[in-house]
């Protein structure tokens, strides 16, 4: 149950985790301005790593610690998928430390090529992390966005390239829900019916009645996902 | 709702299946219908969960997406339309047709350019279906413009945030701090539930209401239209969407709110903050703002609807719009918990919402203030309280806004 380890924290809020070191999660962060047009990259050059830094498989992904790693760990346990689940933990852990030091060089005014390093590993990474839902489209879009301004210089060409990325990865909505189309012929039924009667006779509470009960009949089988 | 009714909704929820998604995935939760969660249509209500192992925090934000109380409206046909008359789909977060509501710096956990401390909370996003800014309970028959076509609109906006609060509170547990904000119709939102949600969810640590470009004015039923503009389109979405009502919010308030005055929606803010005042309610919007004005004013004031351009369009609005504001901030202003902050004009969707795509251009820069960020971190940080009015500034006509800006209004054009 992968709510446990929550609940774990809610024990003991603003406290270690239980069975290690202090949890040591990334700096809160501050609202900032975004980031200005990035028309004529600066020079400056801070310090960065130029790819998806991927830790050994012993170490904690980056922002978490080795504690929290561990109950992590121990909760994937309980999946019959853990060791991919964990894989994916940490490939998405590591491709969001990507994200943020690929930010943080922007604000900073890094060397182009640095900066077009880190984009194109987040580039590389941008797919599988769709296709895991980890990421909405709008979110996605924006991330693209950001990597074709340091890689693309043409806007026309940039706009192209965005376009042609969009049909290609974002989903397209699903089809209607098949559920939907029976319970609106039987709604129009209901409806038409009330509203043959006499005015008089109209009890917009009885309507509503009913018209719950089809609901619930229609879509009762619903869960989660 | 009874207490019966709540028990059994209440268990309806903890024996739904679990999550199943992992940790920083969106996850789709479906709304048992028994709950009374729908969609305008008449649909499940569908959100969205993305958690984290990482942080005991939630951060709630309520989408946008308009009004109706008319069949045309409900039907998304025109101008001041409702989004989503069809419903959620299941993939809406991934969907390329219907993402660009989601685009707020509060629901990216990923966003390449703008931060907020609450990217690192865990997520839920709450689609608006309902036409009735998440507040209503009524189910309403509309055959206004195609009498043999009837439109049945399932106002349930309150359902379907209390369903979700109580699906949170069963399956992710108590959270630390609270917040809830939203854009628009989520602005409203967030502001008229919060009081359901926070007795559902009940943080242990800092509560806080950040209600983007969604406000509830001043309009006390013993004034007329002409004091209070706001006041026609109080009494009809009372109506229309139930709120007075025995299962109503109007209902409800008497028991939930200090100092809430039925005869007055617009004393919601206020009670809020009498009755939390441990909370901080931090309000925003933009001065120019001619979608929320519109939707408040124009189908009640034949010279806005019949305007004979858009300039005089835009001075038959700002005549109701401007002292309206004057009114809600001085309102305010009175409570020690709330903050707001108003700039001038910001050149995208109509200088509606400061909290969608991301930060820039929302600052006032008389007051130093960059951004609405430093507004969001001392909501959240509970500095003094921020209180600024932009005045008119013709700057913000010509002030450089970001690409991410700059895409949204290019995607925009091309959608329209």
């Amino acid at each position: 149950m992968l709510c446990g380890l929550w609940a774990l924290t809610l024990a003991a809020p603003d406290q270690p985790l239980r069975g290690g070191a202090a949890p040591q999660p990334a700096p809160a962060a501050r609202a900032e301005t975004a980031l200005p047009s990035p028309a004529g990259l600066p020079t400056a050059a801070p310090a960065v790593a130029v790819a998806v830094a991927a830790a050994p498989a012993t170490e904690p992904p980056p922002g978490v610690s080795r504690a929290q790693w561990a109950q992590i760990e121990a909760e994937a346990a309980q999946r019959a998928d853990a060791p991919a689940e964990l894989q994916r933990l940490r490939a998405y852990l590591e491709w969001s430390d990507a994200l943020r030091r690929f930010r943080d060089a922007r604000a900073a005014g890094a060397r182009a090529a640095e900066l077009a390093a880190l984009a194109r590993s987040l580039d590389e990474g941008l797919a599988e992390r769709i296709r895991q839902a980890e990421l909405s489209a709008g979110e996605a879009r924006q991330i693209k966005n950001a990597v074709l301004e340091v890689t693309v210089a043409d806007e026309a060409l940039r706009a192209e390239q965005l376009r042609r990325w969009a049909a290609a990865e974002l989903a397209p909505a699903v089809p209607a829900d098949p559920r939907q189309a029976a319970f609106e012929r039987r709604q129009v039924e209901v409806v038409a019916a009330w509203s043959a009667l006499p005015p008089a006779a109209r009890d917009p509470a009885a309507l509503e009645r009913e018209l719950e009960a089809l609901r619930q009949q229609s879509f009762s089988t619903a869960g989660t996902r | 709702m009874s207490w019966t009714r709540a028990l059994s909704t209440f268990a309806l929820l903890l024996a739904a299946p679990l999550a199943q998604a992992g940790y920083f995935q969106w996850e789709m939760v479906e709304l048992p219908p028994e709950t009374g969660a729908a969609c305008g249509d008449g649909s499940p209500y569908r959100f969205f969960v993305n958690r984290t192992p990482l942080s005991a925090d939630i951060a709630i934000t309520y989408e946008g997406g308009g009004a109706c109380w008319d069949q045309k409206a409900c039907l998304g046909e025109g101008k001041l339309a409702a989004a989503n008359p069809n419903g959620i789909p299941a993939n809406y977060m991934q969907s390329a047709n219907v993402a660009f509501g989601l685009v707020t710096p509060f629901t990216a956990r990923n966003d390449p350019a703008q931060q907020v401390q609450t990217q690192s909370w865990n997520l839920v996003f709450l689609p608006y279906c309902t036409g009735d800014v998440h507040s209503g309970s009524k189910v309403a028959v509309y055959d206004d413009a195609y009498p043999a076509t009837p439109r049945v609109e399932y106002h349930r906006g309150q359902a379907n945030v209390t369903a979700a609060a109580q699906w949170l509170r069963a399956h992710l547990g108590q959270p630390r701090k609270m917040l809830l904000t939203g854009f628009s119709a989520g602005g409203v939102g967030s502001t008229v539930t919060y009081p359901l949600v926070r007795g559902i969810l009940q943080p242990t640590g800092n509560a806080t209401l950040l209600a983007d470009s969604g406000p509830l004015m001043p309009a006390p039923r013993s004034g007329t239209s002409t004091q209070y503009p706001s006041l026609p389109l109080h009494e009809k979405i009372r109506e229309a969407w139930g709120l007075d009502g025995p299962d109503g919010l109007v209902t409800r308030f008497a028991g939930l709110l200090a100092g809430f005055d039925p005869a007055d929606l617009g004393t919601v803010s206020g009670a809020l903050a009498l009755t939390f005042p441990g909370d901080r309610f931090g309000f925003m919007l933009f001065t120019r703002d001619t979608n929320f004005s519109a939707f408040s004013y124009e189908k009640f004031y034949a010279d806005i609807a019949n305007a004979a351009n858009p300039a005089a369009y835009r001075a038959a609005l700002f005549s109701r719009w401007w002292p309206d504001i004057a009114r809600w901030t001085a309102n305010l202003a009175t409570y020690a918990n709330v903050s707001f902050h108003v700039p001038y004009f910001r050149n995208v969707n109509d200088s509606h919402c400061l909290t969608i795509i991301d930060f820039s251009g929302t600052g006032i820069e008389s007051a130093g203030i960059v951004s609405v960020g430093p507004f969001v971190d001392n909501a959240l940080d509970r500095g003094p309280p921020m209180r600024n009015v932009e005045p008119e500034n013709a700057a913000d006509f010509t002030q450089v806004l970001s690409p991410f800006v700059k895409l949204y209004k290019l995607l925009s054009n091309l959608v329209s």
